[in-house]
C-alpha cells in the first residue's frame, strides 16, 4: 500500500498549482472575511477531493489494467484511497484550523471556542462526504463522478446556508445554545455523532471493496 | 509476475524518477542497481513525463519495469508492436538476457511479429477465434513443417497421409504438411516451401482439411 500512496502523492505533485491556488484563496478568505469557519470547511473539503482525482488518474488511458498486475489486492487499493482521503482531509483540516486561529489572532476576532466548535462540527461532515463520494467515484469513474462532486458541493453549500438561515430565523445563537447545553447531553451528542460517522465510514469501505472486487479492466 | 501490456502502463504523468520509489515499495525483490543501469544504458530520461516518451522508449520502460524485480513469470502482450527494427532488437535483447539469467523463468508472449517468436520461443500456440488451432514446438515447426506447391496432376497423385490442410491456388494447390522429409524423399520434383509461423498459421486458418 505504501507504493500506491507514493504513486498518488507523486501524481498530486503534478497538480500542485491547484493545491496552491486553493490555499491562497483560503488565506484570502481568512484575511478579508469575517467568516473564518467557512474557510476551514472550504479548504478541508477541497483538498480532500484530491483523493477523487487520483481515482480518475488511475482510470485514465486504461491505466487500471496495468495497475492491477502490480502486487496489490483490490482490498489494499481501496484501503489506500481511504488512507489518502484521511491524510489529505485530516491534514488540511488541521492546517485550516491553525490558519483560522492565526487569522483570529491577527484580526482580533479570536474566539477560540467558536473556531474549535466549527472545526469540530466540520470534521464529521467531511468524513461523511468522503464516505459518499469515494464509492461513487470508484463505481462510475471520472466523468459521472464529477457530476456527483458538483452535486455534493452544492448540497454542502445549501446545507450550510440553510443551517445558518434557520438559526437566524429562529433567533437562536447556535454557540450560546451549545455552550448552555448540560455537559451530559453534549457528550452524549458528540458520542452519537462519532459512532454515526464511524458506522457510515465502515459501510462506505465495505461498499467500495465490493465495487472494486467486481470491477473488470 | 512481470507484465507488459500494449495499451496500459503507469500513468503518463509520472516520470521514471517517480516510478523508482513506487517500485521499491511494491516489490520486495526490486533490483534498483539493475534498473538504473539499464535506464542509463538505454538513455531513458529520468525527469521526463512518460507521456512525452517516444513509442520505443515507452516499450523499453515497460519491459524494464517487468524484468527488474526477479519475476518468475513474464506476460507480454504485443511488446514489440509499433517499434522500429533497432528498438525491437534492443527489447528482445533485454528479454533474452532476462531468460538466460535464471532457468526457472517463464515467458508468455503474444505477438503478430513471427520473426520475433521464431527466434525467441520454445513453444508456439496459434489461436483463432478464441480457440487454439495449433500447438507445436518451434524447432519442429521450422524443420518439419512445409508447404507443398502442386499442380492438379501432382495433387491427384499425392499421398495425402501427412497433409494437414490444403488450399486451392491459381497454380493448383498448396498443402501443409508436418512431415516435410517424407514428401521430399518420395516426390523429388515437388516444390517445397519451408514452414514458417506465418505461412503455417495462414494455412491452418484459411486452408481446408482434406
Amino acid at each position: 500500500m505504501k507504493g500506491l500512496l507514493i504513486k498518488d502523492l507523486r501524481l498530486m505533485k503534478v497538480q500542485k498549482n491547484f493545491f496552491f491556488i486553493f490555499i491562497v484563496i483560503a488565506i484570502g478568505m481568512g484575511a478579508f472575511s469575517y467568516n473564518i469557519s467557512f474557510m476551514v470547511g472550504f479548504l478541508s473539503f477541497v483538498l480532500s477531493l484530491f483523493t477523487l482525482s487520483t481515482i480518475s488518474y488511475d482510470e485514465f488511458d486504461n491505466g487500471n489494467a496495468f495497475l492491477f498486475t502490480l502486487p496489490i489486492s483490490r482490498t489494499s487499493y481501496t484501503a489506500e484511497k481511504y488512507c489518502l482521503a484521511l491524510l489529505l482531509g485530516g491534514g488540511s483540516w488541521i492546517f485550516a484550523s491553525i490558519l483560522a486561529v492565526i487569522f483570529g489572532i491577527l484580526n482580533n476576532t479570536a474566539d477560540f471556542s467558536e473556531i474549535a466548535m466549527t472545526a469540530l462540527a466540520i470534521l464529521p461532515v467531511l468524513i461523511v462526504i468522503q464516505s459518499v463520494m469515494i464509492p461513487f467515484q470508484l463505481k462510475y469513474g471520472g466523468e459521472k463522478g464529477r457530476i456527483a462532486l458538483i452535486g455534493a458541493l452544492g448540497l454542502l453549500f445549501i446545507v450550510g446556508i440553510a443551517f445558518v438561515k434557520i438559526a437566524e430565523m429562529l433567533g437562536i445563537d447556535i454557540i450560546k445554545v451549545i455552550d448552555n447545553l448540560p455537559m451530559v447531553s453534549m457528550g452524549v451528542m458528540a458520542a452519537i455523532i462519532f459512532f454515526a460517522v464511524v458506522i457510515i465510514l465502515f459501510i462506505s469501505v465495505k461498499i467500495s471493496i465490493s465495487i472494486m472486487k467486481c470491477k473488470e479492466f | 509476475m512481470g507484465v507488459v501490456l500494449s495499451d496500459s502502463g503507469f500513468s503518463g504523468y509520472l516520470t521514471v524518477k517517480d516510478i523508482i520509489p513506487i517500485l521499491k515499495n511494491l516489490y520486495r525483490n526490486f533490483n534498483y542497481t539493475f534498473f538504473i543501469n539499464q535506464i542509463r544504458r538505454f538513455q531513458l530520461p529520468l525527469n521526463k513525463k512518460i507521456k512525452d516518451f517516444s513509442t520505443g522508449m515507452k516499450a523499453k520502460l515497460k519491459m524494464l519495469i517487468a524484468i527488474s524485480h526477479n519475476a518468475k513469470l513474464l506476460i507480454l502482450d504485443e511488446p514489440t508492436s509499433g517499434l522500429d527494427v533497432i528498438a525491437r532488437d534492443e527489447l528482445l535483447e533485454m528479454l533474452r538476457e532476462f531468460m538466460e539469467e535464471e532457468e526457472e523463468r517463464s515467458v508468455l508472449i503474444s505477438s503478430h511479429i513471427s520473426s520475433d517468436l521464431e527466434t525467441l520461443c520454445d513453444d508456439i500456440y496459434m489461436i483463432n477465434d478464441g480457440k487454439i488451432i495449433m500447438h507445436e514446438d518451434t524447432d519442429v515447426l521450422l524443420s518439419n513443417y512445409a508447404l507443398l506447391k502442386t499442380d492438379q496432376e501432382q495433387f491427384k497423385k499425392l499421398d495425402k497421409q501427412f497433409i494437414i490442410r490444403t488450399k486451392k491456388e491459381s497454380y493448383g494447390y498448396s498443402c501443409l504438411t508436418n512431415q516435410k522429409q517424407y514428401y521430399i524423399e518420395n516426390n523429388p520434383k515437388i516444390a517445397v516451401e519451408k514452414g514458417t509461423i506465418d505461412n503455417v498459421i495462414a494455412m491452418m486458418i484459411r486452408g481446408e482439411t482434406k
